[in-house]
């Protein structure tokens, strides 16, 4: 059994015809990197959305590990899914610092064991002497790496990764790519990736989903699948 | 019950929002009591009613608001339009100034300048004694249809003013200066291009001042003008005819409710605004000596008949005053304004903070509907409230008896219709709106990312609030909470309808020593009011001015 499994999901927006998704399926093997690729407005975003639990299908089934997440008689809070997820903006909570941001996910944990994790995590991404500093102090690539760090925290099952490169400068981005490779390498994760960048989905991911709503775009390459939305 | 609701909107569903709808409900009752009361059947006095007065006190409200909100479109218009188009002398402070009106309820006002005019008043007795001049009564005398409109544009005006030049300095520049380019005329511009643009500001100013006027208690029974909402008073307590009251009210609500629709209708359809942040300011054209001279002199006359004489006139009065009215007692009344209004305001933030987070959740249907009925209240007039929360807060009484019997209040007893509950019931339905308000812009300013990764991070909606939310919007939370507190201060006819037996406000004692014809001693409770109303004002220029950056 795949570890997560997405059987014939629609989504349109509350009070609208159009689908934003329509019948779409997909699989996912433990540990695998997969890209999702595609223009703004293919629904790439709200497939991630979908899976993390923001918001809930019309039609269709997601399960994670088996455990059904969303169907038409179950519906899994966002809490408790047990999955991380990296927004566009990073959304790190203005008023904590970093130790505070990476900590917040961290529950059930004793005080010290909660301080070591974070600094472990500090050290993941390579910021250790960040703890205390505030997201507003920091640089966009160290705040994204925070962002990481803050999602990695507690562990979770598969991290969904919402444009993570949008809002670095060109001249950073490689070496952040490389980064965030080792950092996926050495966590093994479970990884949804949505880019509208090919080349970042290139560098990132094990499988390349393109998502289009409109014309089929056939792409070379046996890592390429295409799926229309 | 829960599985009979969609999917969708079952998975959404939490505390939050069962309460905020239970709160919609109960905010909900009096007035549906009182539409209701249009249903049932009439009492005897209401065919005298119908036949000799309903006629009168519908046009006299109809005259007095259709009054004023023409003066107040005109002057708050062309004073937006003034200070945001074009630089002169003292530019900067007037448009502050024509602020601060707001500071003073305009039934402070209409005692002040009834006095300040009449025969004994301060004017006249300059005019005789100084000047030696002898003057015709007739034009001196305010208390008039004439004059309730001329007190309550002077004083009303800057709701038009405030919320137009708002708009027309975030949205207007633009086109404005697009008209300029192609050589139109600065006047045929002002009514081909700026006012067209400002349609909607224009109607939501507009409809506020409406709110306002029908609201009013205390000018027109000062003037002896017979409103709708004098007419409310006099048949409770003139003829103790509630049905009749409650019927009289139920039409001025029906009305009402048309207004409402008729604002939102006229503002939906013309959406002129340009997509968010893409507008750049107006440059303001700089106005030659002559009518730079001329515009800061308007500019100055209107500061100070709207807010410098008044407050000066109230000053010197205070000073006579001062041994009579400041004693112990007074003392107990600012404690009883300060604690009935704060505990009102305290409790409106909670239920503030839990719609705003509730219909933010979930954002359309039900919880739409209901922050809309909850931004109603405001528009229901103090006497029509207080009717329908008496009623139903009677009936809970007698539904309670039994109860207040087995705990020795003894039978047939009025509870909590007799208590401060009550006031602090109708307080909090007729100001949700201000704390709402507030609330919801914080919520605005913060987006949705912040929760959303909270929630991604294995914390509830719950958790969420507290660590997260709340931290970000405490600036709002507070801010609403002020407001709502300054108007709960001097908000007239729903204590005065509600209040307990012997409980004084400054509100209602200022109200007190003026229709007891001591209106030297109303002095000092207004200028305590006015002064908590000044700090309302800056709190507003200082949210307008962070909303805008």
């Amino acid at each position: 059994m795949s570890f997560v499994s997405i059987h014939a999901l629609s989504y349109s927006y509350p009070g609208t015809a159009a689908a934003v998704l329509n019948d779409f399926s997909l699989d996912l093997e433990q540990g695998e990197v997969v890209g999702l690729l595609g223009q703004s407005g293919s629904g790439k975003s709200t497939l991630l959305r979908l899976i993390a639990g923001l918001e809930a299908p019309s039609q269709g089934e997601i399960s994670i590990q088996g455990e059904t997440m969303s169907s038409r008689h179950k519906f899994v809070q966002p809490e408790r899914r047990g999955v991380g997820m990296v927004f566009q903006d990073y959304a790190l909570f203005p008023h904590m610092n970093v130790s505070r941001n990476i900590a917040f996910g961290l529950r059930g944990l004793s005080r010290n064991e909660r301080k070591n994790r974070v600094t472990d995590m500090l050290e993941l991404v390579k910021l250790a002497d960040y703890g205390h500093r505030y997201p507003h102090e920091l640089s966009g690539g160290q705040q994204q790496r925070v962002a990481f760090a803050r999602a990695l925290a507690p562990s979770p099952r598969l991290l969904l990764m919402d444009e993570p490169f949008s809002n670095l400068d060109s001249e950073l981005k490689n070496g952040i790519r490389k980064e965030l490779k080792e950092l996926l390498h050495q966590t093994g994760i479970t990884s949804i990736l949505v880019t509208h960048d090919h080349e970042d989905a290139e560098a990132l991911c094990d499988r390349i989903i393109r998502m289009t709503s409109f014309m089929p775009e056939l792409q070379a390459g046996k890592k390429h699948q295409l799926v229309t939305s | 019950m829960k599985h009979l609701l969609p999917s969708r909107i079952r998975h959404k569903l939490n505390g939050w929002i069962v309460i905020s709808g239970i709160g919609a409900l109960a905010a909900l009752l009096p007035s549906l009591y009182i539409l209701t009361g249009l249903l049932r059947r009439p009492s005897e006095n209401w065919a005298h009613i119908q036949e000799y007065m309903l006629f009168n006190y519908a046009w006299e409200s109809l005259l007095l608001t259709g009054g004023t909100v023409a003066a107040t479109v005109v002057a708050g218009t062309s004073l937006a339009w003034l200070t945001t188009a074009y630089d002169f002398p003292l530019r900067r402070f007037l448009s502050f100034a024509f602020v601060l009106p707001l500071a003073i309820p305009p039934y402070i006002a209409a005692y002040t300048y009834g006095s300040m005019l009449s025969y004994t008043g301060s004017v006249q007795t300059f005019m005789r004694n100084t000047l030696g001049w002898s003057v015709d009564q007739r034009y001196f005398n305010i208390m008039s249809m004439e004059g309730a409109i001329w007190i309550f544009s002077l004083f009303l005006f800057p709701y038009v003013y405030l919320i137009t030049r708002t708009f027309l300095e975030k949205h207007s520049a633009s086109f404005i200066e697009n008209a300029r380019l192609l050589g139109g005329h600065p006047v045929s511009n002002f009514f081909r291009i700026v006012l067209p643009l400002s349609q909607g500001a224009i109607a939501g100013g507009a409809s506020l001042v409406a709110f306002e006027v029908l609201n009013d208690y205390g000018v027109s029974k000062h003037f002896g003008i017979s409103t709708f909402t004098a007419a409310i008073f006099k048949t409770w307590f003139g003829m103790y005819d509630v049905d009749s009251a409650i019927r009289l009210s139920g039409l001025l609500m029906s009305f009402i409710i048309g207004l409402f629709i008729a604002e939102r209708w006229m503002r939906r359809r013309r959406r002129y605004h340009l997509p968010v942040n893409r507008s750049t300011p107006l440059r303001r054209m700089r106005l030659g000596r002559v009518s730079g001279g001329i515009a800061a002199t308007v500019g100055i006359i209107i500061t100070l008949l709207s807010f410098f004489i008044p407050v000066a006139q109230l000053a010197v009065w205070a000073v006579w005053t001062y041994d009579d009215v400041w004693n112990d007692r007074f003392f107990r009344m600012i404690g009883n304004t300060l604690g009935v209004s704060a505990a009102a305001a305290a409790l409106l933030m909670v239920l503030a903070v839990i719609a705003a987070n509730a219909s933010r959740t979930w954002r359309s249907g039900i919880t739409l509907v209901s922050s809309k009925l909850l931004s109603m209240g405001y528009s229901i007039p103090g006497a029509v409230l207080s009717i329908g929360v008496l009623a139903v807060f009677i009936s809970l009484d007698k539904r309670l008896a039994g109860v207040y019997e087995a705990m020795g209040f003894g039978a047939n007893k009025l509870v909590l219709s007799m208590s401060l509950i009550m006031l602090v019931f109708a307080y909090i339905i007729r100001f949700l709106a201000v704390g709402f308000n507030a609330v919801d812009a914080g919520y605005d300013r913060i987006g949705e990312r912040y929760s959303e990764a909270s929630r991604m991070l294995g914390h509830g909606v719950t958790a969420t609030f507290f660590k997260v939310e709340l931290p970000l919007i405490k600036g709002a939370v507070l801010t609403g909470g002020i407001l709502a507190f300054l108007e709960i201060v001097k908000e007239l006819p729903l204590t005065l309808l509600l209040r307990p037996f012997n409980f004084d406000t400054l509100a209602t004692k200022a109200y007190q020593y003026a229709s007891d014809e001591q209106i030297h001693q109303a002095a000092i409770p207004s200028l305590i009011i006015i002064l908590l109303g000044v700090i309302a004002v800056c709190i507003y220029q200082w949210m307008g001015r962070r909303g805008s950056t």
